[in-house]
Parts: C-alpha cells; structure tokens; sequence
C-alpha cells in the first residue's frame, strides 16, 4: 500500500509532464510548428543558461511553497501573484535606498520582501478568519489592485528614461550574484527546509495542519483557527514576498507591460501540485517549471508563441490532478 | 394457499472498499404485513434498505418485488416498483414548500411552468385524507421534526407506493410523536400496504410488526413471528448473546458538589434563546444525566460547560483545590487543562481530525504542553506512545496500525480512541456527549463501564444521550429537557421511563 | 450627448458582460458547483467572438451574420469549458476551486497563442462592423438585460430549475425523488460556461473590438462579485451588475472628461488619479464581500461538495 503511494508519488507526475508535453507538441504542429524547435530551444537554454533557469527556479520554489503552505492550512493563495508584485517593489525600493554594507543588503531585502508579501496576504487572512470570506476571491482582487498599485507607483515615480515600466535600478553590487550566479537557489532551498521544518516538526506547524483539515476542531481544542488563519496566509504572503525580492536582486530590476501580470505567483500554484504540496517535489516540480520558462526568451527566436509554456503548464496541473483520481479507481477495480 | 411475497431478496452481499456491509443475506416481506428489521447499529439494516432503494448498487444477489425479478439501478426504478422509503435523516429540500418537496421530481406543469398552484391542491388533498393537518403551501423549514416526517410519508403516498420502508423513523420524536407514528403505519397497513420498518427499539417492533427478521453483522440471522416471541428474545437474537439491560452500579454516596451552574442560558446567531436560564449542580462520585429529545437545549447545555460554545447570562463554577473558581466562557483548552474532559457529540466535527492519525489525534490534548512537546518541537516518539498506548488498553482496531488515518477506521474505533484519550486526561469531570452513538452493542457496554470507573474513583460524570435507557441505567439524577428549559432534575430510582417521557414532551410533573 | 448620457451608456455597455457571467456564476453555484473559471469561461467567449468575426471580415464575410456567428461560437467555447469544469469537479470530483483555476490558466494561454498564430500579433484585428443598436446600446446588451427575466423564470417557474435549486441545496433528497443529481449539475455547468462565454463576447462587442490578454482581465472574478452581492438572484445580479458597470465607466472615462463639462460639485472626480478608478471595482468587491459576509444566504447547502451517494 504505502510502496505503490512512493511509486504514484513518482510517476503520475512524470506521466503528466510527458503527456502534458505530447499535446503541446500536437498542438504546436496543429499551428505548422515544428516541435522539435521546442525541445531544442528548452534544451538549449537550460543548459545554455544555467544561470538564468536557477533565477527562475529559485523564485518559483518560492511561490510553489507560498502555495503548498496555504494549502495544509486549508487556504487557497491565488494571491501570490500580488505579492510578488507588492514585495518586488518595496524591495527595490529598500534596497535602492538602502546605506547598508553590501555584504548584508541583498539579505536584509530578502527579509523585507518576506514583510512586504506577508502584509499584502494580511488582509484575505483576517478577511477570512473574521468573516469567512472565501480568501480565493479576496486574493485575486488583491491581485489586480496589487498590479495597478504598482503600475500607477512605477509609473509616477520611477519613470525611466526608456518607456518601460521599470522599477528603480539597484546597483549590481548589491545584488544576489556572484559572476551571474544567483544564490537565491541558496536561500530557496533553505526555504525549503524551512518549510518542511514548521509543518512536519513543530507544534505550530501541527495547529497549521489540524486547523486545514478540520476548521472545528478548533472550539474542541482551543487552537485559535483565527490566528492560525491569518498567520497561514502571512507566512504563504512571506514566501511569494521572497519571491519577488529575488527578483528584483537577480535581475537588478522588474520592468512590465503596463496591466500585465508577472505570472510568477500563477506559477506557484503548478508547481506546487506537481509537487505534492511537499518540500522535496516543489524543488523538482520549479526545477521542471523553472527550464520552460527560462526557454520563453529562445521560443521567441524560433517563432514559438511562448503562451505554448502556459498550456503546457496548464496541462500539467491538470494531469496532476487527475492523475491520482484515475489510479484510484484503477487501484480500487484492481483490489 | 400460497403466501403472497412483496419483497424478496435472496443471496445480498454489499461491499464498501474491504469492509463487507451485507453478507449473503435473505430478506422475504409477506404483502400487507409490517415487517421489521431489527438489528444493532452498523449490522447493515440502512444499507440493505438502501440497496432495496436503488441508492446503491449492488455487489450480488437478486431482488424480486410482487413475485417478478427486477434490478433496482436507482431511485426511479424504486419509485416504479412503487417502493418508497422514509430515510433516516430526512431527505427534504428545506427552502422548498411542503408540495414543491412531495412533487419534486414529477412536478405538475402548466404549459413550461409548474403549476404551482395545481400541485398544492393534489397534496392537500392526499394531506386530508391521511389527516396529517399539515398546509401545503407551508415551507419545509418552519416545520417540527415530526411534521417533517409526515411529508416525507406524504412523499411515499403521492407517488403512490405500496411498499413502505421506514429507516428508524422514531429516532427524533418525542415519546407522543412516536405512537402517533405508529398508529399511522398500523392504519397504512390496514389500507394495504406493506410496511419494512428499520429500528432497534424493541417495544416499536412489539407495537407494530407482525414479523421481524433480525440481522447481525450484515447477515440474517432468522426472520420470527412478533407475537410468538418475547422481547428478551429479539434482544438476544440481536446481539447474539445473553445481554444484562440493568447495569451493575455500585451504591454510592455521591460527594460535594465540583461544578455549580447558576441561570445560564444561550442565544443563537438567529437571536433565539436555545436555552432558557438554567441552573444545577454536578457532584463529585456521581453521573449527572441530561435527558431531552434531540434539540432541546442538552447540547447548548454540555458545550457551555466544556467551553465549545459561550453562554450570554449566567455562571459556572468548577471546585478545583476546594476552591471555586468561574469558568464561564473559557477557553475550551483551558477548561480541559482544569481536567473536565469531554467525549464530542459529533466526533467527525470536534473529537479528531480525520486526515491525522491515531498517533496525532491520540496528542490532540497534549501535543504542545510542557513536558510533552520540546519547547516549540513535536516529541513524535511520546505521540506514537502515546498513540500505542491507547491503542492497546483500548483494543482499538486500525487497517494500518498507528500510522492509520482517523478516515479509515470505523466510527465505534474512532470513539474509542477519544474516550482513551480523554480519560487519559485524568479527568475530574468527564463530559460525555452521546457517548454510545453510532457504536456496535460489545463497545457500548466496555464504555458504560468506563464511565462508572469514572464515577467510582468519586469524579463526576455528565451524560447526555438521546438514549433514554441507557441515562437512566447509569444516571444517579437526572435532569431532564424541553424546549430549551430545565423540566426537574429527578432521581431515576423514583420515577418511571414513562414520567421521564412525559416532561421530555414538556409536561411538569405535579 | 452630455456627460451623464455617456456615463449612462457605458454602464449598460460594461454591465452586460458581467450580467452575463454573472448569470452563469448563478446556475452553476446554485446547483452546488462553485465556478471560479469564469473568468476563463469569458475569455474563451471572448476570443471566440473576436477571432471569427475579424476571419470573417478578412475574408469579406462581415457584417451582422459574422457578429451572430462570433456569438455562436463563444457560446459553443464557453459550454465547452463548463463541460470541463462539470468533468472535473463533478465527475473526478477535483477541488473546484484548482479546476476552476485550471481553466482560467489554460484558456487565457489558449486563446492568446491561437491569436499570435492566427493574426501573427497578440491581439485580433479589430472588428469593423458596427453590432446593432438601440440609440447607443447595444441589441446584445438589451438581450442580456432580458435574460435576467428568463433566467429567473427558468429558475423558479420551471421544473429544471426547481431541480436545480434542489440539487444546490439537498442532491440526495433529489437523488431520493429520482433526480439525476449529475446530470442536473453538468447542465447547470454547461449553462454556466455558455453564458460566460456570452458575457465575454458582449465586452468584444460593446467595448473593445478586439481580443488580447488583457480583454476580460478580471471580468470573470467581479462576475462572481456581482452574483454575491446580488444576492443569487438573476434580479440581483442586474442591479448588482449596474452598479459594478458604473464604477468601470466612471475608471475608464473620467480621465478624458473635460472638467468644464462637469456639474460643479463633480468636478474634483476628474482630479482623482485614474488607477483609483481601476482599483475601484476590485476594492468595491472586497468591501461587498464584507458587508454581505455576516448575513449568508441560507440556500445552497451543497455548495461545493462534490456529490457522491455511497460515501458513508
């Protein structure tokens, strides 16, 4: 019993990806485009920028884990996408203006994106744990008013000579970088652990999980479900938050199409079903993720439209939730 | 002359994942007749009649209903067939009228419109000619539970079934309700119908049934003529062995009193009073009961003093040390850190969390405090002991030992591994709510037990149950509800089951 | 036409895009299926409408035929994400929050990479042809205001959707009085998605003329808005509908108002920065979200809970 769960904990992902992959092949040579330009245009800029895919990846460890901690606590952070914005640019701006050694900037704008993203989660946690307001719904406002904020703040005063929206320039030294390499996998892979850490081995971590199971057992117990609610979607806020901070520190700055969204915090969410909600599996799960996007930039030179990247991740968490369900019920006709 | 069968059933096996709910089990209902099913909670009455129903599918077997062999694939066919069936937990649709509730599914139209008014005359008058004084036009919402019941025979008579199969129809009514019920299945029979009724009261199936077949472990065990058989009989058939109805109870004097409840009472988010101001006191040494039709206030009662719910006036004290202290509207966890421990009414919702395991859920009460956890670590090893512990002095059986989740396990192991926990707790006060609900007879006796250790050790026990037997064999007082008010607290050595029934229907005693 | 004329006619014209998903939002939650791909739903509808209508004006087919066929089809695009939506949250019983946000991540990719392949840009060519008009509103607009009326007889006047209503708050007593409680659901959901696909059509049509990324931005969650603070009710959802359609006009046009034209006492709305405007509706459905929360409505009972008659 548990030997079949550790294989279908393996395997239903890897089918996902490689059926998920099959039908954006069909689908590209549907529209008269060879599908081999895909595999060699994520082969070649995997390997080709390794830099680039572990900036990527280390931002959607990050949002993957912003996810997965809302889902043990019964929440849903569609937000993540908000704050990734809102921490992204306090956290320029922090840094920036920071008079703080070198040596300690980039860290101290990891903690202050953690603030920043917990913060703009605050308001769907209390929303949620005082009225009951679904925090999907209240995420995803915040979302867009996350976006305009930052657009109307970018636009009125850190305009750029150039005409796109950009967030101030930190200096390079003050980046997560060494010759282009960006230990923020460093510190996502801590995060990680972190993660693992709070839900699996501490008593908080325990209240976080019997509180996302069962909301009633709360008056049982008299763990605060209120508090646990709200301090769940902070800490998922944190994660998105570090996630936005890195990408300000990795690529010095973040400049948008007016009314676009990053798409880093929508990516949380695949990464963290393909995951398995776990630790280990959102690393894999970002790593996987982390390649088709970094491929986008050489999709574009092979006349790829780079959306092939969000259907083939669509269809990813798509098979992966289905997945299961199908074994299931092979297993049980089986027994 | 050859006995006429309504239903037949022959060779039925039934089976949820492993667990086999019905095993091979013969079942032949002689038309015109009031069947009975008699049979201990979980032996598998409800699912057989499901099946007869066509809410489930079934895993063998075959059906013949008037004589003739038919595959029941759902409810439709069932309807058809012209079985109707009474659930027991009311399949209403509560927003909905008394006649848009009987004609739902087979609604009568006008043109593309139900014509509502149409459908209500054709269900007033079926109402009127049962002189079941219910008003069709009447939201199902407003109406009592007894009431609610009779739309759902309504709902048999109007599609005009023959067979009629009541699941535990008297559960939710009082003491007149119920022989009111009965008097209606005994005039339905007189009008020809057949009647299967699911019950494990005995006296119902005495009052009513001409025949009783009874089932043990999802098997017949042997069908018997009512009026030819004693209850002691049925009752060991039942259960398959020799059962004490009284229970052992030392004579004791109980000691003084460890918890005083001054006028407290309860609004609900509606602004109804749910209970009345009610006071009284719990002894140490003694099992304190609470008496009442479901939803009667007992409930508001219990989860007041363990601190689920608040209360908006009144006072409770506990004796902790010899010295009272308040514990009106505390906090549930520090209320049971005080040692008032508390077995839930519905142990899905409030006793465990059904996706952790034995050995989480077994911690639920201690996981965090000194001397268990480290600081802000888990000590998972003193949670898998903890979780064996209870597992072996509790004989509490799990498909994949400690490490099972709570969802796999059957409910009467579920509950036996609250009350192990809880009693863990050493409790002064142990606050057991329906503490033999949904629990198969072997363990109900093992936690009657368990709550007379408690009270021999001169801690106190608060029993609610539905159950009226089952608190007046164990209560040393009892009190008893109606409406949300305290009706008396009376010593069940000095009055009858029937005086007790009488203020439960909320008639004082002079 | 004076100010309050244009602010008047551009609430109808936004309005009807969100009374349309609205309604869809109404059968299918009403039914007990929570459905938070409507906004996925709109964009498929959205860019249905869009691509065929532009093809066929490319190809000289233009005119009103082409803007019934754009309608045709996103209906059609729309259903055929509710069937989705119905497929897993009702048959593979998937969390029908994570179905819903499947289909809003696939289609918005969808449809975006079709347009590149189709037009070679990320955005369809406009449309040239003038939709029908009553004065300045739009037939399809007047249409989707009467499906309130239809949509609340349908709900509470026919048989369909007494089972709708029954299977939303109690599926096994419908179950009980042989409703077939899925099928119910997957026509509710199929609905659902048909009208989303409608309401996103209606944007193209009323508002943008063309489709890209940022043609329903949203719509789909302030639909959902709109049907809570109407209450669940296709009269609720108008009115509720007007209002959000209101503060969209006021964000999209307040900025190019000359202030002269403006009443005195109004005239400070014009020096309020635009992003407010933007913000306002998203912010406005939180504030309802607030106020609506203590009072829940006491209907749908199963919202949510996928149906399953064996669980024990």
């Amino acid at each position: 019993m548990n030997k079949s769960n550790n294989i279908s904990k393996f395997v239903i992902p890897l089918i996902s990806v490689l059926v998920a992959m099959l039908i954006g092949s069909l689908i590209l040579m549907v529209s008269g485009i060879s599908p081999t330009a895909l595999f060699q245009a994520i082969f070649k800029s995997t390997f080709g920028d390794f830099n680039g895919w572990l900036k990527i990846t280390s931002m959607l460890i990050f949002t993957g884990l912003a996810i997965g901690f809302s889902y043990k606590g019964g929440l849903f952070n569609i937000g993540a996408e908000g704050q990734f914005i809102m921490a992204s640019l306090v956290t320029s701006i922090f840094v920036v203006n920071s008079n703080l050694p070198n040596a300690i900037v980039p860290i101290a704008g990891l903690a202050v994106g953690f603030i920043a993203g917990a913060l703009w989660a605050f308001l769907p946690g209390l929303l949620k744990a005082t009225y009951g307001i679904s925090e999907v719904v209240v995420t995803i406002m915040l979302n867009w008013i996350g976006m305009y904020l930052y657009d109307f703040i970018v636009q009125g005063y850190f305009h750029q000579a150039s005409n796109a929206q950009q967030t101030p320039i930190i200096e390079p030294s003050k980046l997560l970088l060494i010759n282009g390499f960006s230990y923020a996998i460093i510190f996502a892979l801590i995060a990680a652990f972190v993660y693992w850490f709070i839900l699996d081995k501490t008593t908080f971590g325990f209240e976080v999980k019997a509180i996302g199971h069962s909301k009633d057992i709360s008056a049982y117990t008299g763990i605060s479900a209120r508090a646990r609610t709200i301090q769940t979607m902070m800490i998922s806020g944190g994660f998105a938050g570090l996630a936005g901070a890195t990408y300000g520190l990795s690529y010095g700055y973040m400049s948008t199409i007016s009314g676009n969204f990053s798409n880093y915090g929508f990516d949380g969410i695949a990464v963290a079903l393909l995951g398995g909600l776990n630790a280990a599996g959102t690393i894999v799960a970002a790593l996987l993720m982390g390649a088709l996007r970094n491929a986008e930039a050489a999709f574009g030179i092979a006349r790829i439209p780079s959306e092939i990247s969000d259907i083939i991740i669509g269809l990813i968490i798509l098979f992966s939730i289905i997945g299961p369900i199908l074994a299931k019920k092979r297993q049980k006709r089986g027994a | 002359m050859k006995t006429k069968y309504a239903v037949e059933m022959s060779n039925i096996t039934k089976q949820f994942g492993t667990f086999k709910a019905i095993d091979n089990l013969n079942l032949k209902v002689e038309e015109g007749s009031v069947h009975a099913l008699l049979g201990e909670n979980g032996a598998g009455k409800s699912t057989l009649m499901n099946l007869l129903f066509g809410f489930y599918d079934l895993d063998g077997g075959n059906i013949k209903i008037n004589g003739a062999d038919v595959t029941i694939s759902d409810p439709n066919v069932a309807h058809e067939l012209g079985i109707g069936m009474v659930h027991q937990h009311f399949k209403l649709v509560k927003p909905f009228t008394v006649a848009e509730n009987v004609t739902l599914g087979s609604e009568i139209k006008k043109g593309m419109f139900v014509d509502t008014e149409a459908s209500e005359k054709s269900v007033q008058k079926i109402i009127d000619k049962y002189n079941f004084t219910l008003d069709a036009s009447a939201t199902v919402a407003d109406l009592s539970v007894g009431q609610q019941q009779r739309v759902e025979i309504l709902k048999m008579l109007y599609q005009e079934a023959n067979i009629l199969i009541f699941d535990e129809p008297t559960g939710a009514l009082t003491p007149q309700e119920t022989e009111e019920l009965l008097k209606t299945i005994l005039e339905l029979k007189e009008m020809g119908k057949t009647i299967i009724i699911i019950t494990h009261k005995l006296n119902e199936i005495k009052a009513v049934a001409d025949e009783c077949t009874i089932i043990r472990k999802g098997k017949s065990i042997d069908t018997v003529n009512v009026a030819e058989t004693s209850s002691d009989v049925l009752a060991e058939l039942m259960v398959g062995r020799k059962v004490s109805f009284s229970v052992d109870k030392s004579d004791k004097q109980a000691g003084d009193s460890i918890l005083v409840v001054e006028d407290i009472s309860v609004t609900d988010k509606r602004g109804v009073q749910t209970l009345k101001p009610t006071s009284f006191n719990v002894k140490a040494g003694e099992i304190f009961g609470i008496a009442g039709i479901d939803g009667n206030g007992q409930l508001e009662i219990v989860e007041a003093i363990t601190g689920l719910s608040k209360v908006s006036s009144g006072k409770i004290s506990y004796r902790l040390e010899n010295d009272y202290m308040e514990i009106t509207n505390m906090n549930a966890r520090k209320i049971a850190e005080m040692r008032i421990s508390h077995i839930p009414q519905d142990r899905h919702k409030h006793g465990v969390v059904l996706d952790f395991n034995i050995a989480q859920n077994a911690s639920l009460k201690d996981y965090y405090k000194k001397g268990f956890a480290n600081g802000i670590l888990l000590d998972k090893l003193k949670m898998r002991k903890l979780g064996e512990k209870l597992m072996e002095e509790h004989d509490i059986r799990a498909p994949h030992g400690l490490n099972s989740q709570l969802r796999d396990m059957s409910g009467g192991n579920q509950q036996k591994l609250i009350i192990g926990r809880e009693l863990e707790q050493n409790p002064h006060i142990l606050v057991a709510s329906q503490p033999t609900r949904g629990v198969d007879v072997g363990a109900i006796e093992n936690i009657h037990q368990k709550l007379l250790k408690v009270r021999e050790e001169n801690n106190a026990v608060i029993l609610y149950s539905l159950e009226l037997d089952e608190i007046i064999d164990l209560s040393d007082r009892i009190l008893v509800m109606h409406d949300g008010e305290a009706m008396g607290i009376v010593d069940p050595k000095e009055v009858t089951k029937n005086e007790i029934g009488l203020l439960m229907a909320g008639k004082r005693l002079k | 036409m004076g100010i309050f004329g244009i602010i008047i006619f551009g609430t109808i014209a936004l309005a009807a895009p969100l009374i349309a998903a609205a309604l869809g939002g109404l059968f299918s939650e009403r039914s007990g299926v929570v459905n938070i791909g409507l906004e996925g739903m709109m964009t498929a509808g959205a860019f249905g409408a869009a691509a065929v209508i532009a093809i066929m004006e490319i190809n000289g087919l233009g005119g009103q035929g082409a803007i019934f066929a754009g309608l045709v089809v996103a209906c059609l695009l729309g259903g055929l994400f509710g069937l989705l939506h119905a497929w897993l949250s009702i048959t593979f019983k998937v969390d029908q929050i994570i179905s819903g946000t499947v289909i809003n991540i696939v289609t918005v990719a969808i449809a975006v990479y079709f347009t590149k392949i189709l037009f070679g840009s990320a955005n369809t060519k406009i449309i040239m042809t003038q939709p029908l008009k009553l004065g300045t509103v739009t037939y399809l607009s007047i249409f989707i205001i009467l499906l309130c009326i239809v949509a609340y007889f349908l709900l509470y006047k026919t048989k369909w959707g007494k089972h709708v209503l029954a299977v939303g708050e109690n599926p096994s007593a419908a179950d009980a009085m042989g409703i077939n409680v899925l099928k119910v659901r997957y026509q509710a959901v199929v609905l659902s998605g048909i009208l989303g696909g409608l309401g996103g059509a209606a944007i193209v049509i009323n508002s943008t003329n063309n489709f890209s990324a940022l043609t329903v931005a949203g719509s789909g969650f302030i639909a959902l808005a709109v049907l809570i603070f109407g209450r669940h009710n296709p009269f609720g959802v108008l009115a509720a509908g007007i209002i959000f359609g209101f503060f969209k006009t006021l964000g999209a046009s307040v900025a190019t108002i000359d202030p002269s034209l403006m009443p005195q006492m109004f005239r400070f709305l014009t020096t309020v920065p635009q992003v407010i405007y933007q913000m306002l509706p998203y912010l406005i459905t939180i504030i309802v979200l607030v106020i609506f929360s203590r009072n829940k409505i006491m209907s749908m009972e199963a919202l949510g809970e996928p149906y399953d008659k064996e669980v024990r």
